[in-house]
């Protein structure tokens, strides 16, 4: 199977280059990053990161044929020759597929991810009804891997003021979490120009999302939730 | 605008204008399809009814308003110099401006003579 692969080493490299290889063996049902190890073995200079292989931890985001995705849950049978691996696009590469998530979870910070309360804490669960629960499905999910903003033209060109499709979501996770009380505040951190008003309905982000969610559709209900509380 | 109001206000501004500007392009399209043939005696007639004229006047207050958000929102992305991008969002200001004044100057000499 052939493979062309972004190498960089600012060691020894003055620029990236497409490195040609080839695996000689595959066998059935192995994924890309089983592929990658096995070209590792090869060449051990080859950086990616990597580390569940079934699609939880969300470290081995890169470029596949054009396309953001996991490696370790993307079958090579599905890939067409030769298999075109790059970083994950508009972010600094530290070395050949590694890059510089700095901005990235920069940004999920930015969001405060984690349920606010303002009552008095008590030393019981705070409960939910079945369908308040519902309505963290299709948000809770994410594992943080940055497919979705590294594929958004908006956070490629505004990465320190656009919040990004992950953080979004995210952000709304809380928004819609009945148990979090910080809504006026997040919605007031969330507006100005630049952290949700960048988001210009692209879709690159549901497309790439190795997980199904739709950063898109929760955008679109922050900025409905937020016109909701202006009128 | 202010800083604050910039992001909702110009986002609700945008998609308003655009259900504006949607809806008088199909209605006039029609309108014009069915008025055939059109000579500029007929069109100062049409100019003439306050109904057409001030339709026409929001039309392109909407049009201006769209072009405004849409063209600043392509500068905030792509200029980063801030006196650049400074400098060509005036001279779209200016731009705009002077486009909507030449539309409020035909509508007023459209009801005058």
């Amino acid at each position: 199977m052939r493979f062309k692969i972004y190498r960089y080493n600012p060691d020894t490299d003055t620029e990236p280059y497409m490195q040609e290889v080839e695996l000689k063996e595959t066998h059935p049902g192995m994924m890309l990053r089983d592929a990658l190890l096995a070209l590792k073995e090869q060449d051990p200079s080859l950086s990616f990161r990597h580390s569940c292989g079934e699609g939880v931890c969300g470290s081995d985001g890169m470029n596949i044929n054009g396309k953001n995705g996991l490696s370790c849950i993307t079958p090579l049978a599905e890939l067409k020759e030769p298999i075109e691996i790059r970083p994950l696009p508009g972010r600094p590469v530290i070395r050949d597929l590694v890059v510089d998530m700095g901005d990235f979870f920069d940004q999920y910070r930015a969001v405060k991810p984690y349920q606010i309360r303002k009552d008095p804490q008590k030393d019981v669960e705070i409960l939910q009804s079945p369908i308040d629960r519902d309505k963290l499905d299709g948000l809770y999910e994410c594992i943080l891997c940055g497919c979705c903003s590294t594929a958004c033209p908006s956070f490629w060109w505004n990465p320190k003021r656009f919040l990004g499709p992950a953080a979004l979501l995210q952000s709304w996770r809380f928004l819609t979490d009945t148990r979090d009380q910080a809504e006026q505040e997040r919605l007031d951190d969330l507006d100005g120009p630049y952290k949700l008003f960048r988001c210009h309905t692209i879709m690159n982000c549901l497309d790439v999302c190795p997980k199904g969610l739709s950063p898109t559709s929760a955008i679109g209900k922050i900025k409905e939730l937020m016109l909701k509380k202006a009128i | 605008m202010s800083r604050r109001a910039s992001g909702l206000k110009a986002w609700l501004v945008q998609h308003i204008t655009a259900v504006y500007m949607l809806l008088c392009t199909m209605i006039g399209a029609i309108f014009l399809i069915a008025q055939q043939p059109i000579s500029y005696t007929v069109w100062k007639g049409w100019m003439a009814q306050p109904l057409f004229s001030l339709n026409l006047l929001l039309l392109f207050i909407a049009l201006l308003l769209h072009a405004w958000v849409g063209v600043r929102n392509v500068l905030i992305d792509y200029i980063k110099p801030i006196s650049l991008r400074i400098f060509l969002l005036s001279l779209l200001a200016f731009g705009l401006a002077g486009n909507g004044l030449w539309v409020i100057e035909i509508v007023i000499r459209a009801q005058i003579s």
